[in-house]
């Protein structure tokens, strides 16, 4: 029964697995013919390198629940350089030094779409004053993942941010029930005027 | 003989994108193949994308769906009136596009080809000029405002001659031959329109039609009854009788046992 039950689960969290939003594709495709037909090949082809890279790794990770912490630091990173191109934001991943990023695994392209909220919905009206902070860090036997946006917050925009985390909702509500020792906690607070995302993953560690 | 200043039509054309590379990309690729096209203003957010209509009394506007702030759909709706036509721009296909589709309004996907580019300038080029309210616009933007409420909303069908705004509830059915789709209506009438049955299947779908076969598309609300003898067929309010194909046979079954 029990394992029956895990079986059904892992179905379901194959079925909602994170994909790369659409929008995003397109967008950075967009951005790249824009290099392009103005002469700018180089950077053409950084951006075009870049968004390959973070195509291969989606793809290739897509099949997997799990991965390790670093694979999804690259994906951000990638993401992040990418959406750069479009709004000229400021970013930094910051991660505590006794954070064995190739050990832990967290859920695969777990934190990419809550980044990409940041970007949407925090800096992408700001221009060069938009700041992303990403923070990995220890608690207890817990990590913490802190996504940190300037932008105005998410006011009006709430129900945009409920539509488009609906997926990671899920997942992590699945993934709770599943693993009842490593609950994963989302919250969204507004802190001295940034939006801040906090995931706890509970005993990663 | 023709002197050059004949060919000299111009269309004066502003564009509303929040990503600056976009409105570059899309001025060099105007610049470069639609040279009758000239960007007389750019604007990089709604509100700035409503000054500078207003401003400038464009012939055509480039607006992107999807920005920061309002997007827009919500521009044009802040707009006292629409003397200019649109060419959508967006990055994925949504529910916004299913709209713009249904008030057959063009739009262009991101990144841009060229020659649906070349296409959509040409429509314009053609629609002469004259400055006139844009119909076709005004009826999406009360499909947005009103997309709960799917009895209000008219289907834009252009015919050779002019775009009309039906109903679908006038609609009986849809019937085609291959690149074209006759379109019968309540009243009698009969429409052919210059595009396939599948667009229509797509776009009328969430206002009961159901696609009895390959040829034929039918409004639910219109079929008397379901004749089961010679294979099957539907038997119309008018007395029509329609084919159903094998693959549909499920489908139209239900739609009955659900009744």
């Amino acid at each position: 029964m029990q394992q029956e039950e895990t079986e059904k689960g892992m179905l379901e969290l194959k079925a909602i697995r994170s994909q790369l939003n659409p929008h995003f594709i397109f967008n950075s495709l967009s951005s790249i013919q824009g290099l392009i037909n103005s002469n700018q090949t180089d950077a053409a082809n950084f951006y075009l390198s870049e968004f390959s890279n973070l195509m291969r790794n989606a793809l290739v990770e897509s099949d997997k629940i799990y991965y390790p912490l670093e694979k999804e630091i690259k994906i951000l990173e990638t993401y992040l350089k990418i959406e750069q191109l479009r709004f000229q934001f400021e970013y930094k991943i910051t991660i505590d030094e006794a954070i064995k990023t190739n050990e832990i695994e967290i859920p695969s392209l777990l934190l990419q779409p809550l980044v990409e909220n940041a970007v949407k919905h925090g800096v992408s009206g700001l221009g060069e004053k938009g700041e992303i902070n990403i923070n990995f860090s220890i608690q207890d036997h817990s990590l913490l993942a802190q996504i940190k946006d300037n932008g105005n917050g998410f006011g009006d925009k709430i129900k945009k941010e409920g539509f488009g985390l609906k997926l990671t909702n899920e997942r992590i509500t699945l993934l709770n029930k599943m693993h009842k020792e490593q609950k994963i906690d989302k919250k969204i607070l507004r802190i001295n005027n940034e939006t801040v995302v906090q995931v706890i993953f509970e005993n990663a560690i | 003989m023709k002197t050059p200043f004949e060919f000299k039509i111009m269309i004066r054309a502003v564009i509303i994108d929040d990503e600056p590379i976009n409105t570059t990309n899309l001025q060099q690729l105007l610049l470069k193949n639609c040279p009758v096209v000239k960007i007389v203003a750019i604007a990089y957010n709604a509100e700035d994308g409503k000054k500078i209509i207003l401003e400038n009394d464009p012939d055509l506007v480039f607006l992107d769906i999807e920005m920061p702030g309002k997007n827009g759909f919500e521009l044009l709706q802040s707009l006292p009136d629409y003397s200019f036509e649109v060419i959508f721009v967006t990055a994925y296909d949504n529910f916004g596009i299913q709209a713009v589709k249904f008030a057959a309004i063009d739009y262009l996907l991101k990144p841009i080809n060229v020659e649906e580019l070349k296409i959509a300038v040409k429509k314009v080029v053609d629609r002469n000029l004259k400055k006139k309210n844009n119909d076709q616009l005004e009826n999406l933007l009360s499909i947005l405002k009103q997309h709960q409420n799917i009895n209000e909303h008219r289907i834009a069908l252009p015919t050779a001659q002019e775009i009309r705004f039906l109903n679908p509830k006038d609609i009986i059915r849809c019937e085609s031959s291959n690149n074209y789709t006759t379109f019968y209506l309540s009243n009698e009438e009969k429409l052919l329109i210059s595009k396939p049955i599948y667009l229509y299947e797509e776009l009328l779908k969430d206002y009961g039609f159901i696609r009895c076969h390959q040829s034929h598309l039918v409004n639910k609300k219109f079929i008397k009854s379901f004749i089961k003898e010679d294979g099957g067929h539907l038997l119309l309010e008018n007395n029509i009788q329609l084919p159903i194909s094998k693959q549909k046979k499920e489908l139209v079954r239900e739609l009955f046992t659900k009744k």
